[in-house]
C-alpha cells in the first residue's frame, strides 16, 4: 500500500483537525491561566506597595511624635537637627504618596487622600513652629504633639483599611485591564471550544450521511441483485420447461419409440437437436448457478464428505466417455481418504466441471489422475491431473473468466459453456477455498482445489482402525 | 563576567587606586551626607569614606533625564555615577547595600547598578534636593519611559540615601 498524501489527508485530516482544535483549546486555556496568574501577581505586588507606603506614613508619624516628645523632655539622644530630619522624613513619606504613579492607588481612596491632605496642612502649620522650638520647651511642644497624636488613630485605621480592602485601591484602568484580559481569555476558550464542537457536529453529520448513503446504495444494489436473480430464476424456469420438452421428444424420436423417421436425414437432425438441447440446458443451469453465487443467494448445506469416495462417484459418470476415448482414469487414495466439511452438491459440481474439462481436453490414450489428501498445513487438497492439450499462461487467464473458452481447433470439437472453470473457482471460494490451475501447453493441466484446514474433519485413530476393519 | 575576571578586575582596580589610596580622601568640611564602607581602598575615616555635598559635587558629574514612579513627568537629575563613586573609593565587591535616612535598606548586585548606569543624584531639575523632596541623595536609573522601570529597579531606587556598604 503506497502512501498517497491526498488519501492520507482525507483519511486522517479530521483527526488532525480535531487534535489541532484540542491543542488550540488547551493552549488558550493555559495562556489565559498564565495571564491571570501574572495579573494576580502584579496586583499582589501593587497592593503590597500600597500597603507598604501607607504603613510607612504611620511609622514616620509615630517616630516624629516620639522625637518631639524626647526633644521636649530635653533628652540627650536628640538634637534640633535630628528632630527636623524626622519631620522632613515624615513629610517626604506624604510627598511620596501625593506624587507619581506609585501613590496613585492610595490617592484614589478619598479617605486616604483627605488624610494625606490634612496631614500636609498640619505639616505646613508646624514647619515654622518647629524652627523656633527650643529643646526642653514642653509647653511649646505640647500643641505639636497633640496635633499629630490626633492623627495616630485615624492613620492606623486608614492603613488597616488599605491592607484589608486593598481591592478598593485598584485604579479603574487596572481593573478594566483585568476584566478585558478575562473576557479575552474566555472568548479564546469559548472560540476554540465552539470550533471543536462545530467540527465534531459536522464530522458526526458527515459520517451519518455517509452511513445513510451507504445504506441506500446497498439497498438499491440488493434490490437490483434480487431483481436479477429472480429474473434469471424465472427465465431459466421458463427456458427449462420447453427445453425439457425438446429433449424428451427428440429422445423419443431418436429411439424411434413410435416407429422409423422415414428419412436418414431426419435421424441426423434429431440427434443434433437432442445434443444441442442438452448443451443449452447445461448452459442455463450453469448460468443460474453462477448468478446465484454472485447475488450471494447461495447458502451452503454443509455435510461431511468423504472426498475420495466423491471423486470415485464423479469419475464413474465419465467412465463411458473416457473409455470411448481410451483414456484411463485413476482415483486416490483407495482408503482412509480425507473427510471434508462442505456442501456435497456444490463440491460435486465443482469436481464434475474439472473432470469434464479433463476428459474433454485429453487426447485419446491419455491419462487422468485424481487424488485427495491433507497437506502439511492441514488443508484438504484435491488434484485433477490430465495429460491433455494444456494452456499457456494467457489462455489460462481467459479460461478463468466467465464465457472465456479458449478458441482452438481442438476446443472447437469440444463445445462448452466457457463457464466451468469460473464457476468451479466461485464454488471453491464460497467454501473459503481456492482453485488454482497449473498448465503447460501440450503437456497437460493440473487443477488444484484447496479447502481451508478448518474444513478438514479430523479422523481419529480409532475411526481409522474401525474404517480399516470395516474395509477389510 | 566570570568570577575570576571579576576578581582580576578588582585586583587591577586595587593596584591602580594605590597611589590615590596613599593620598587619602580629604576630610569632609560640611555635613557628611554619604558614608561608603566595606571593601573600600580609599578612606578618610574609620574604615570608611565619608562625603559631604561639595566632595560629591567634585567627583565626575553626569546629567540624565529620566522618570521615577514618585515624581511627575520627565525629571533632570545630576550627580555622580555609582561607577565613578566606586572608582573614587577603590571599592571592590559583588553586592552593594544601600541604606536611607529612614533606615530603609536594600541589597543590590554591584553589576545591576553599574550595568544600568545608576546615578547617585545630588540635584533634581538643577536644584539640590531637600529631605522632604526625597533628598539629599537619590539612586536613580536613566530610562526612556516610566514603563522601563522594573519592580527590582524601583526597589533599589533608594531615596534619602545615607550609607553604602560594599561587600
Amino acid at each position: 500500500m503506497s502512501l498517497d498524501p491526498r488519501r492520507f489527508v482525507l483519511r486522517y485530516g479530521k483527526y488532525l483537525t480535531v487534535a489541532l482544535g484540542v491543542a488550540l483549546f488547551v493552549g488558550t486555556l493555559l495562556l489565559s491561566i498564565q495571564m491571570l496568574t501574572r495579573e494576580a501577581r502584579s496586583v499582589r505586588q501593587f497592593t503590597a506597595t500600597g500597603s507598604w507606603m501607607a504603613s510607612q506614613v504611620e511609622r514616620e508619624l509615630q517616630r516624629f511624635i516620639h522625637a518631639v516628645d524626647l526633644f521636649a523632655l530635653g533628652a540627650p539622644t536628640i538634637d534640633k537637627r535630628q528632630l527636623v530630619r524626622r519631620f522632613d522624613i515624615f513629610w517626604s513619606r506624604i510627598d511620596v504618596v501625593m506624587r507619581g504613579t506609585e501613590g496613585e492607588a492610595l490617592r484614589n481612596s478619598p479617605a486616604f487622600l483627605s488624610l494625606m491632605e490634612d496631614l500636609l496642612f498640619e505639616l505646613r502649620v508646624t514647619d515654622p513652629e518647629l524652627k523656633v522650638l527650643e529643646k526642653g520647651d514642653t509647653s511649646a511642644a505640647e500643641p505639636i504633639v497633640e496635633r499629630f497624636s490626633g492623627f495616630v488613630k485615624r492613620t492606623h485605621h486608614q492603613v488597616q483599611d488599605v491592607m484589608t480592602t486593598s481591592e478598593e485601591f485598584f485604579t479603574r484602568e487596572r481593573v478594566n485591564t483585568v476584566i478585558a484580559q478575562l473576557i479575552l481569555s474566555m472568548l479564546g476558550v469559548l472560540g476554540a471550544g465552539s470550533l471543536l464542537i462545530v467540527m465534531l457536529i459536522r464530522e458526526l453529520r458527515r459520517s451519518t450521511a455517509l452511513v445513510e448513503s451507504e445504506h441506500r446504495a446497498r439497498q438499491s444494489a440488493e434490490k437490483a441483485s434480487f431483481a436479477k436473480t429472480s429474473f434469471l430464476a424465472n427465465m431459466s424456469h421458463e427456458l427449462r420447461t420447453p427445453l425439457n420438452a425438446i429433449i424428451g421428444f427428440s429422445e423419443m424420436m431418436r429411439t424411434r419409440i413410435y416407429g422409423p423417421l422415414g428419412n436418414e436425414k431426419y435421424e441426423d437432425y434429431v440427434r443434433d437437436t437432442h445434443e444441442s438441447a442438452v448443451h443449452l440446458l447445461d448452459i442455463i443451469n450453469t448460468i443460474l448457478e453462477m448468478s446465484k453465487i454472485e447475488a450471494g443467494a447461495t447458502t451452503l448445506h454443509e455435510d461431511p464428505i468423504e472426498v475420495a469416495e466423491l471423486l470415485r462417484s464423479c469419475t464413474r459418470l465419465f467412465e463411458e466417455r473416457a473409455s470411448a476415448k481410451g483414456i484411463s482414469v485413476t482415483v486416490g487414495p483407495d482408503r482412509d481418504g480425507p473427510m471434508l466439511h462442505a456442501d456435497p452438491r456444490l463440491v460435486k459440481q465443482c469436481l464434475l466441471n474439472l473432470l469434464s474439462n479433463a476428459v474433454k481436453f485429453t487426447r485419446p490414450g491419455g491419462t487422468i489422475a485424481t487424488f485427495a489428501r491433507i497437506d502439511e498445513a492441514g488443508r484438504i487438497r484435491i488434484e485433477v491431473r490430465d495429460t491433455g492439450i494444456g494452456m499457456t499462461a494467457a489462455e489460462l487467464r481467459v479460461a478463468l473468466t466467465a464465457f472465456g473458452q479458449i478458441e482452438n481447433s481442438y476446443t472447437r470439437l469440444n463445445e462448452g459453456t466457457g463457464l466451468g472453470l469460473p464457476l468451479s473457482k466461485e464454488l471453491a471460494e464460497l467454501h473459503d477455498g481456492s482453485l488454482s490451475i497449473l498448465s503447460e501447453a501440450g503437456r497437460g493441466t493440473t487443477a488444484v482445489l484447496l479447502f481451508p484446514s478448518s474444513r478438514t474433519i479430523p479422523v481419529s485413530r480409532e475411526c481409522l482402525i474401525q474404517g480399516r476393519s470395516t474395509a477389510a | 563576567m566570570t568570577l575570576l575576571s571579576k576578581v582580576g578586575l578588582a585586583f587591577v582596580a586595587l593596584l591602580l587606586s594605590f597611589p590615590a589610596g596613599a593620598t587619602s580622601l580629604p576630610q569632609p568640611a560640611g555635613e557628611v551626607v554619604l558614608t561608603v564602607s566595606g571593601n573600600v581602598g580609599v578612606t578618610n575615616g574609620a574604615d570608611s569614606a565619608e562625603f559631604d555635598m561639595d566632595m560629591l559635587a567634585a567627583l565626575p558629574q553626569r546629567e540624565i533625564t529620566t522618570y521615577t514612579p514618585w515624581t511627575e513627568g520627565e525629571i533632570e537629575f545630576e550627580g555622580v555615577t555609582v561607577s565613578a563613586l566606586m572608582d573614587a573609593v577603590a571599592a571592590s565587591g559583588e553586592t552593594v547595600t544601600a541604606a536611607a535616612l529612614n533606615d530603609y535598606e536594600v541589597e543590590i548586585p554591584f553589576e545591576d547598578l553599574t550595568g544600568r548606569n545608576a546615578l547617585i543624584a545630588i540635584r533634581m531639575n538643577g536644584e539640590p534636593m531637600s529631605v522632604r523632596e526625597k533628598g539629599p541623595l537619590w539612586i536613580v536609573y536613566p530610562v526612556d519611559a516610566p514603563e522601563d522601570l522594573s519592580r527590582t529597579m524601583m526597589r533599589t531606587m533608594v531615596w534619602q540615601l545615607r550609607r553604602i556598604g560594599v561587600e
